[in-house]
C-alpha cells in the first residue's frame, strides 16, 4: 500500500517536473521568435534578465542556508513547538520573517515549502507571502515618492492584513 | 552511516532548489518580455475618474503586472500627477507587491493550485481594503 502511495508520488512529481520544462521551453520559443522578429528589442529583455538572475543566485544561497539551518533542528521537536505556539503567534513570526525576507519571492518558495512539512500551515505561508508587500529597504525611495507619514500608515496596515490573509487562508 | 544522514541533509535542500531552477527562470524570461514590451504609460488611459472603479482598476492593474517594486513607485507617481485618485494608486501600489498572477505557475507547483489561487484572490481584495483604511487614515490623522 504505502509503496503504491510512494509510487504515485512520484509519478505525480515527474509530472510537475516536465511541466516546469515545458513552461520553461515554452519561454524559450517565445525568445526565439521575438528574437526573428526584432532581435535589438529582445537584448534589453536578455539584459534585465540577466540583472534578475545575477539578483537571485545570492538570494538562493541565502534560501539554502535557511533550509539547511531548519534541516539540523530537531523536526519532531519543531513540530510540536508550532502545534503548542498559539495561531496569532505564529501569523505574527511569519509577518516578520516575511518583512525582511528580501528578493525575488519565487525563490523562497521551497524555503517555505520546507516550512510547510514542518506544520506551518498555509494560512502561514500566506502571511510571509503578504508581509513581503513591505519592502524595508526601498521605504526610503517610498518616502520621497509619497510622504513620510502615508509610508507609514501603509506599512503598519498591510503588517496587520498580512495576518488577517493568514486567518482567511487558514478558515475560508 | 552518520555521514550518509549528515550528506543528505545537506543535498536534500539543494535538490530541492535546483527542481524549482526551471520554471523559476520561465518565470524570469516572462518578466523579461513584460519589462520591454508593455508600455507602463499606457498604464494611466486605464482610469476612469470615478474613485470606486479606479481603486478596483488599480487593484486589478498591480495584479497583472510584476517585476521591480521600484517601477511601481515611479508609475505610481506618475498617476498621482496624471490625476488618478490615491486609493487607486494605493491599491495598485500593494497588488504589485502582494498579487503575483505572472508567478502563479511556480507558486502552484509548490503549494497547490487551490492554495495560489485562493491567496491571490484574497490578496487582490485585501489590496482594495489596505488602500481603503490607509488613505482615509492618511486624511484623518
Amino acid at each position: 500500500m504505502n509503496n503504491k502511495i510512494n509510487g504515485k508520488n512520484k509519478s505525480n512529481g515527474g509530472n510537475k517536473g516536465k511541466k516546469s520544462f515545458y513552461f520553461l521551453g515554452i519561454m524559450i520559443l517565445i525568445y526565439i521568435i521575438l528574437f526573428i522578429i526584432n532581435g535589438e528589442r529582445l537584448s534589453n529583455s536578455l539584459l534585465y534578465v540577466w540583472g534578475i538572475t545575477k539578483e537571485i543566485l545570492p538570494i538562493l544561497v541565502l534560501v539554502y542556508a535557511f533550509m539547511l539551518i531548519f534541516m539540523f533542528i530537531d523536526e519532531n521537536k519543531l513540530k510540536s513547538s508550532i502545534e503548542k505556539a498559539p495561531r496569532l503567534l505564529k501569523y505574527i513570526l511569519m509577518s516578520l520573517l516575511g518583512t525582511i525576507s528580501h528578493g525575488p519571492i519565487y525563490a523562497w518558495y521551497p524555503f517555505l515549502k520546507e516550512l510547510n512539512k514542518k506544520n506551518i500551515s498555509l494560512g502561514g505561508i500566506g502571511t510571509f507571502l503578504y508581509a513581503r508587500g513591505i519592502k524595508l529597504t526601498l521605504l526610503p525611495m517610498l518616502i520621497t515618492y509619497f510622504d513620510f507619514k502615508f509610508v507609514l500608515i501603509l506599512t503598519v496596515v498591510t503588517l496587520f492584513f498580512s495576518i488577517v490573509e493568514g486567518f482567511l487562508l487558514d478558515s475560508v | 552511516m552518520m555521514n550518509k544522514m549528515i550528506k543528505k541533509k545537506f543535498i536534500k535542500p539543494l535538490k530541492s532548489i535546483i527542481n524549482s531552477l526551471p520554471i523559476m527562470f520561465g518565470i524570469i524570461l516572462l518578466l523579461g518580455i513584460i519589462e520591454e514590451y508593455v508600455s507602463y504609460s499606457r498604464i494611466a488611459k486605464l482610469f476612469t475618474n470615478n474613485i470606486i472603479a479606479d481603486t478596483f482598476i488599480g487593484s486589478a492593474v498591480g495584479s497583472v503586472f510584476a517585476g521591480n517594486t521600484m517601477n511601481s513607485y515611479i508609475i505610481g507617481r506618475e498617476l498621482i500627477n496624471a490625476n488618478v485618485s490615491l486609493f487607486a494608486v494605493t491599491a495598485f501600489l500593494v497588488s504589485w507587491v502582494t498579487v503575483g498572477l505572472v508567478q502563479l505557475p511556480i507558486e502552484a507547483k509548490f503549494f497547490g493550485m487551490s492554495f495560489a489561487i485562493k491567496r491571490n484572490l484574497y490578496s487582490g481584495l485585501l489590496s482594495i481594503i489596505v488602500s481603503l483604511i490607509t488613505v482615509v487614515l492618511w486624511r484623518t490623522l
